[in-house]
């Protein structure tokens, strides 16, 4: 019986989703005699649109020991404190709302919507129970200079440069994790017995041989794909939008106010995502292809652009077309697929580097001991990796549900048989029971059922009627909360810095780790 | 407002400054900057802390004399009730200026170090034509009252270098750690003091034998001990703070 044990992981591509994996990796195991190898090709060029990450990737980045100051100076990183929908529900002008990173007050305690939905505030949900949609609004960062790497005052994530990212990772696997990085194209597998990947043959010659592969080489998905042939599930039938045409936008000027938000903004058949870097905007109109022609969707990616850009029609941009989906396993014999070879989906949520982590997490935490160990991981990673795949599609699919928009795309979208099943299923329970925590029963879930909350009140879901126990008591500790909120926003305002100012700060004196 | 100005004998050889052996102590500063040389007298009284500056973040050493904003429990009725005065109020209403932070003819200059000068505030209160210790001679040069300030005013410039290099050697030994206080605050309860920052004795214990020497012969070790014993003052400060409260007055 084979019993060797687990030694070499061998990772293949060097986009984000490679780096991340092998610094996760690294930082944890290169003193326990594993020797982590990177294998990428000098020819193929990262896709490079993942610029929104979840606020997790500050643990991500502090496991690996990168310091943050050093991370926002390199990456052109600006703070995400959210997402701002504009025009989701009808399409008026003005109409937006938030989906901040703060979790809603009292949130492990006690659930605010019945209170709140008495609607005697006057106030958004978001504004209600979570004082960051303020924050963001005023133009503030989430932290001050005198904070210390990685610490927030306000709950944040970031909007970085995807390229450069993917740079620094490298740099840091290998000046200081001790990553082997070979710069070679794989030519060809070389088999095991038992039908395991042995080795990689490089185009120069040489071969990198394995005990665990990680195929990272993006949609082509090198081994799980084309080698094993592991199918693709596509969800075009939920998910309409498989279309992106990404570029990049000035500001007015250097000292242009920089959102914190993601901007998301509703067109007729898709949205315009909108991210504030220090130097530049990254913005692009992902879209339904069978819902809009590419003229048309530059048309409205350039009207977009109309009021703070002087040229929009100079700027050029680029067009990514993809099949919105993911594979059938995630890991299968001795590979696994972490990035966009596992699958993907619109930027809608920042899911795509968040899976990314969680799929290394889990890498880094349950690394199988030996090759026996390795079909029980397998299994379980593979069944995690599904649940995590269908409620990401259920929760990106509950935007365009609740919208009241008009145009095909939006009424498509909201014809029952394109809605996932589950998701179906929770919108009836939410008729008649509001949406809390049970709903979503796992201790690690990708979205909460905060984020369920700020979407669904945001896009004035009601339920029909509704059972509650909550009484004058609950009562009066949402109403206190309310009005924590609202001061909790005022103390913000006076003690937290504008965003940019914030930046220039960092990239000027650098942060403390204390 | 203040108007600080390069201090130059024949612009200013009129001017006298009203005397008073604690410097400007009519300014109710609550933190107050200081340097490494001054922390063991200023530890006998005065909690000391390492903070942050506002704007850039860097780590400062500061005097600790109020529990709020505006107050300043260290003095009474006028009088500095402390052995020692934080030199930042002893030199008032002299400052350290930079030379090419003011563009003017070549006008006679007090020069401190390399490219730094007296300035003086002309708007204090302590100024006056009048009376007062006089800052010139006759001729122009300066008194021996000026010398004095003079000489203050290098030590502390020289200080500030010392004690930046101080605060960078600890930090890049990742000996600072935030201080976890609560003070019982009148009305309030216990109230959490944020940023104040102090070094962490437990990584201190794990220096090796050429670190602490090191550490002992250019006085790191001591200092780090006056911060470290000075935290205790600030239960002190909590209760003239909440005295005050309570009696409503000043004076004590």
């Amino acid at each position: 019986m084979n019993i060797t044990p687990l030694k070499r992981v061998v990772i293949v591509g060097g986009g984000t989703a490679g780096w991340i994996t092998a610094g996760t990796l690294s930082a944890k195991w290169r003193d326990k005699g594993i020797s982590i190898t990177l294998v990428e090709s000098p020819n193929v060029p990262i896709i490079g649109v993942g610029e929104g990450t979840w606020p997790t990737m500050r643990k991500t980045l502090q496991d690996m020991g990168v310091r943050e100051t050093d991370f926002v100076r390199e990456c052109s990183v600006a703070f995400k404190q959210g997402w701002k929908y504009a025009r989701w529900l009808t399409g008026a002008e003005q109409e937006y709302y938030y989906h901040p990173l703060e979790l809603p007050a009292a949130y492990h305690d006690q659930d605010l919507a019945p209170a709140w939905l008495e609607g005697k505030n006057g106030r958004s949900f978001s504004k209600s129970v979570c004082p960051q949609e303020e924050a963001c609004e005023m133009g503030l960062g989430p932290k001050a200079i005198t904070t210390a790497e990685y610490q927030g005052i306000a709950n944040y994530a970031y909007h970085l440069d995807a390229g450069a990212f993917a740079e620094f990772l490298k740099r840091h696997c290998v000046e200081k994790l001790g990553v082997t990085h070979v710069l070679d194209d794989v030519v060809g597998i070389e088999v095991a017995p038992n039908d395991d990947i042995a080795a990689l043959s490089l185009k120069g010659g040489t071969s990198v041989a394995g005990d665990l592969f990680v195929d990272c080489t993006g949609m082509r998905a090198l081994l799980l794909g084309q080698h094993f042939g592991v199918g693709f599930r596509s969800c075009r039938k939920h998910l309409f939008v498989d279309t992106a045409l990404a570029l990049h936008a000035p500001y007015p000027s250097d000292d242009a106010p920089i959102a914190s938000p993601t901007i998301s903004t509703a067109q007729d058949a898709g949205w315009i995502w909108d991210i504030g870097l220090p130097q530049r905007r990254g913005i692009g109109y992902v879209y339904s292809s069978s819902h809009s022609s590419e003229e048309h969707a530059l048309e409205q990616l350039r009207a977009y652009l109309q009021p703070d850009v002087a040229d929009p029609d100079a700027l050029e941009h680029r067009k990514i077309e993809f099949d919105p989906g993911h594979r059938e396993t995630f890991w299968h014999r001795n590979v696994v697929a972490i990035g966009l070879s596992a699958g993907f989906l619109e930027p809608l949520e920042a899911s795509s580097l968040l899976l990314v982590e969680i799929s290394s997490g889990i890498l880094a935490e349950q690394l199988p001991a030996n090759r026996n160990m390795m079909d029980i991981v397998a299994r379980r990673f593979n069944e995690t990796l599904g649940y995590h795949w269908s409620r990401i599609i259920d929760f990106l699919k509950l935007h365009y549900v609740l919208s009241r928009r008009t145009e095909k795309f939006w009424v498509d979208n909201r014809v029952p048989e394109s809605i996932p099943e589950r998701l179906q299923e929770l919108r009836s329970l939410w008729e008649h029971q509001l949406p809390w925590r049970h709903d979503l029963p796992r201790a690690t879930e990708v979205y909460s059922a905060a984020s369920y909350q700020y979407i669904l009140y945001g896009m004035e879901y009601r339920p029909v009627d509704y059972l509650t126990y909550h009484g004058e008591q609950e009562r009066r500790i949402a109403l206190r909360h309310f009005d924590a909120t609202e001061r909790q926003a005022q103390h913000w305002s006076r003690k937290l810095p504008q965003h940019r100012e914030l930046i220039d700060q960092i990239r000027a004196y650098g942060m403390s780790t204390v | 407002m203040k108007n600080i100005q390069p201090l130059c004998p024949r612009l200013h050889g009129g001017i006298k400054i009203e005397a008073s052996a604690s410097g400007d102590v009519s300014s109710n500063r609550r933190i107050v900057s200081v340097i490494v040389t001054e922390l063991l007298g200023l530890s006998l009284d005065i909690p000391l802390f390492i903070t942050k500056h506002p704007k850039t973040g860097a780590f400062d050493l500061s005097a600790i004399m109020a529990i709020e904003d505006g107050e300043n429990l260290f003095l009474r009725d006028g009088e500095w009730c402390a052995s020692q005065v934080p030199l930042n109020i002893l030199r008032e209403p002299f400052h350290i200026l930079r030379s090419d932070a003011f563009v003017g003819e070549s006008q006679e200059v007090i020069a401190l170090a390399e490219g730094m000068v007296v300035g003086i505030d002309l708007e204090s209160p302590r100024t006056s034509d009048e009376a007062g210790l006089q800052l010139f001679d006759e001729g122009g040069s300066p008194s021996p009252y000026l010398r004095q300030i003079t000489t203050m005013l290098a030590s502390l410039y020289s200080g500030h270098h010392a004690t930046r290099l101080f605060l960078q050697t600890l930090a890049e030994m990742q000996l600072i750690a935030p201080a976890q206080i609560e003070l019982p605050i009148h009305q309030k309860g216990f109230v959490a003091v944020n940023g104040l920052y102090t070094v962490d004795l437990a990584r201190l214990a794990d220096l090796d034998e050429a670190a602490i020497v090191r550490f002992h012969l250019n006085g790191y070790l001591q200092a780090i001990h006056a911060i470290s014993n000075s935290a205790g003052h600030l239960a002190k400060l909590a209760r003239w703070h909440q005295e005050r409260q309570v009696r409503g007055t000043v004076g004590l």
